[in-house]
């Protein structure tokens, strides 16, 4: 068995899917946790200055849908064929346009004038635009995934994105947008994700400042 | 099994694709949308968003997802996992950069521009192409990943010619390895071919 580490900050943040995946497919991993002091110091030696890192026996990987993709593919969670793992891929990308932009107004805008703007905008603008959307892909697949009958990474990578928003943003966020909310709450409640999300005790928040670049 | 992409009449986000279809030898229609069709057009798009790759009566979206869809089904992602999450991972790397990129290009205060494109040069392009440049020469030959042509290859030299053409000639003269990279990716016979007769 390949010996997995994830290094990141002791927040959710990017490394949050990876943990949930872990657990989903029962495979054990090192939490290694750089403490935000350390952080200039250790940041010398990543590869692109950046965390999360995933270190597969001592090779590491970087970029948070890579590492996600990765290990969906690894633990078979990634779809039944090309298509449905395309589609995977899709889903992830077309939301990460989303939470790069609650990444950028909560922790990197510094003029408060612009974060409120750009966070009006987000809830009247970009929220509306993707939720829509995801909305009536979900609906029309039916069931409680995304991609075809089976839980794949894209479906904890999302629900990871919509509990941040949900949590951070506006906690009535999905009131519209029944079939996401019921999504959401599926795969947050499998038995397995249940059980890391109890234990583990991370949040959302928690560094001092912009320690993710 | 038919190939159509649907995207703006420029390179943007669309020429990888156009390029990795030409490498893997496969017939497409190139939908090209002029900017002023695409308000009527943009509805009908799955995220109201181009490119979309359509395959038969199916639509993919999502520029690096469309990418990674033809380098698997044609080969063109390295030789197993770990090299194709690599691709992944320096594709992603490179997407980063040109969304600096796009800041920078699409600025329309001539004062920003100028401040942003000094930004892009001195301080995002170093951060970005040290390391990808000093990875290209650690792996050896021509290529980022492996020994063969990857669809990372494509997309890091479509994306580094377009800095090249936008934002300043001589931003590869101190990436000697990238450089290489590059010249051999638009030297592949396809790809070259593709260009000549565009």
């Amino acid at each position: 068995m390949a010996q997995y580490k994830i290094i990141y900050f002791g927040i959710k943040g990017r490394a949050e899917a990876f943990r949930m995946i872990f657990s989903v497919a029962d495979v054990k991993y090192e939490d290694v946790i750089i403490k935000s002091g350390d952080w200039p110091a250790y940041k010398q030696s990543t590869p692109w200055g950046q965390l999360p890192l995933l270190e597969v026996d001592r090779k590491q990987l970087a970029q948070s849908s890579t590492i996600c993709r990765y290990l969906g593919r690894q633990f078979n969670l990634c779809g039944e064929n090309p298509w449905e793992s395309a589609k995977c891929d899709e889903y992830v990308d077309a939301t990460n346009d989303l939470i790069e932009e609650w990444v950028g107004f909560t922790f990197l805008e510094t003029d408060e004038a612009k974060k409120a703007e750009r966070k009006a905008k987000f809830i009247a603008t970009l929220i509306p635009n993707c939720f829509s959307k995801l909305e009536s892909i979900k609906e029309k697949n039916g069931g409680d995934f995304l991609v075809g009958k089976k839980l794949t990474w894209a479906d904890i990578n999302v629900a990871d994105k919509l509990q941040i928003i949900e949590d951070d943003v506006d906690p009535t966020v999905l009131e519209g947008y029944p079939n996401l909310k019921k999504f959401k709450n599926a795969v947050l409640s499998l038995p397995k994700i249940k059980a890391y999300v109890e234990k583990s005790g991370y949040s959302y928040k928690g560094l001092e400042n912009n320690l993710g670049e | 099994m038919s190939y159509k992409l649907t995207y703006f009449d420029f390179k943007g986000r669309g020429e990888a694709i156009r390029l990795l279809l030409a490498t893997a030898g496969v017939k497409f229609a190139d939908d090209r949308v002029k900017l002023e069709n695409w308000p009527s057009i943009k509805p009908h798009t799955p995220w109201e968003m181009v490119p979309v790759l359509h395959v038969g009566d199916r639509s993919l979206s999502q520029s690096l997802t469309i990418c990674r869809y033809i380098a698997r089904k044609f080969k063109l992602m390295g030789a197993n996992e770990w090299e194709a999450s690599k691709c992944d991972e320096y594709a992603e790397t490179i997407n980063d950069l040109y969304l600096e990129w796009i800041k920078f290009n699409f600025e329309a205060d001539p004062d920003k521009k100028a401040e942003l494109k000094n930004a892009f040069l001195t301080t995002l392009v170093p951060k970005y192409l040290i390391k990808l440049n000093t990875l290209q020469s650690n792996n050896g030959g021509n290529f980022l990943v492996g020994n063969t042509l990857t669809w990372a290859d494509i997309f890091v030299a479509d994306k580094l010619q377009t800095f090249e053409d936008t934002v300043d000639q001589g931003v590869l003269n101190e990436y000697p390895h990238l450089r290489k990279m590059k010249d051999a990716v638009f030297a592949e016979p396809r790809i070259k071919a593709y260009i000549e007769g565009r």
